[in-house]
């Protein structure tokens, strides 16, 4: 490990650099990975020290915050969102178009969206139900070369980047979530699209660009 | 002649953690309240220093465990002591929810003011185990004002882009003074 990728390591485990490449790679680079896991362990010997004598007992509002059945939601709540996030409105109509179940239980819990873009011009909406686990992904204009696409979640207070798996960068597609990987996915968490060899990264290096990057919102 | 009762109390606080945690990951909502009663003294530490007041610091705090709810399955005892993971954790999410909240402070300062953060502690780090109080020790090695800006940088989750603005430094020139800096740290921890 070269002085400067000890340093990227470092400014990633600091947050100097919130670039979503270096988080990709730390999910690729075991070497790399490492080393941002050397720093984070020995930064966190400045926030230890820190300990109150008396913090206020905040857990029955945890407890009760806690993941329950949460039956709100429904038809209206997709309108709402759809009326209040113009970016990603086509996609939103397309979601309507696409429920037809939408007086059928269980009824959706708070959708989430993530509007990703990048300087290359790719861009790609993305909503995600909690309740259902169900993950849609809608290229809007995305070319993946003559390789794949792949998309990565960088879960909220984390600089980790893990695979969500290969998308199709052609046409938009609903993803069944496994619960650990659901547990990744929440509002503020990262998503980004790399572009990769077919069938997505090998193991080992980070290899292609990032060409589109967003957070995933509350709506 | 080693028996149960002659490890350290580090090191069962550590293990009886550890196992909180895993059960948390099985969503076990009684785990997650240990580890609650464990931790809470600490973490709440962490995201007072962060946020500075101490209702925006709860309200952190509650974020902070649902993370760990969401989260417990991530983390190796194999590979890491878990109060270090939760401290990891915590600033990350403390620092994310201060961003998120506008919250920053934006006024341009003074780099001589940096030293406005201070040291620990010292007794908290005497109590620390000797690998983390070294970390201290080694910041306190640094030039001061390059330990205040280390300090900042951490506590607040600053960008390079947003120092150089703070302290009105060319971006190029603080980038530099930091990684010369963090090199200097990476050696005397190594």
């Amino acid at each position: 490990m070269t002085d400067d990728d000890d340093l990227l390591a470092a400014e990633l485990a600091m947050g100097l650099s919130d670039d979503p490449v270096l988080a990709v790679r730390r999910a690729r680079d075991a070497e790399f990975a490492a080393r941002v896991a050397w720093w984070e362990q020995w930064l966190a010997g400045l926030a230890l020290p820190l300990e109150q004598a008396s913090a206020p007992d905040l857990w029955p509002r945890i407890a009760a915050r806690l993941p329950q059945n949460d039956n709100a939601g429904g038809l209206l709540r997709w309108k709402l969102i759809c009326g209040g996030l113009t970016a990603v409105s086509a996609l939103c109509l397309f979601l309507l178009a696409q429920r037809p179940e939408v007086t059928l239980p269980p009824p959706a819990g708070a959708p989430q969206v993530a509007s990703l873009s990048g300087k290359s011009g790719s861009a790609l909406a993305i909503s995600y139900d909690s309740t259902t686990r169900r993950l849609t992904v809608a290229p809007v204009q995305l070319d993946p070369g003559p390789g794949d696409a792949e998309l990565w979640v960088i879960p909220v207070g984390s600089s980790e980047a893990i695979s969500l798996g290969v998308i199709d960068a052609g046409r938009p597609v609903t993803h069944q979530l496994a619960p650990a990987q659901a547990r990744l996915v929440a509002a503020g968490a990262t998503f980004a699209i790399s572009l990769e060899p077919r069938g997505g990264s090998p193991t080992g290096h980070a290899t292609g660009p990032i060409v589109a990057s967003g957070k995933l919102v509350e709506t | 002649m080693p028996s149960e009762s002659s490890e350290p109390p580090a090191s069962l606080e550590r293990a009886a953690l550890s196992r909180a945690l895993a059960r948390v990951a099985l969503q076990d909502r009684k785990a997650l309240e240990e580890v609650y009663r464990r931790t809470s003294r600490k973490l709440f530490g962490i995201c007072l220093r962060i946020f500075g007041e101490r209702a925006a610091a709860e309200d952190a705090m509650q974020e902070v465990y649902l993370t760990i709810w969401h989260r417990a399955g991530s983390f190796d005892p194999e590979r890491g002591n878990p109060i270090t993971w939760l401290a990891v954790l915590t600033r990350n999410r403390a620092i994310d929810l201060l961003r998120r909240s506008g919250r920053r402070p934006t006024a341009p300062i003074e780099l001589a003011e940096m030293v406005a953060d201070p040291a620990p502690d010292p007794e908290a780090v005497l109590l620390q185990h000797g690998d983390d109080a070294r970390i201290v020790r080694c910041i306190e090695a640094l030039a001061q004002s390059d330990a205040a800006i280390i300090r900042t940088a951490f506590f607040e989750g600053v960008t390079y882009a947003e120092l150089a603005e703070r302290i009105a430094m060319p971006l190029g020139t603080i980038k530099s003074r930091i990684r010369r800096a963090l090199l200097k740290l990476r050696d005397c921890l190594a």
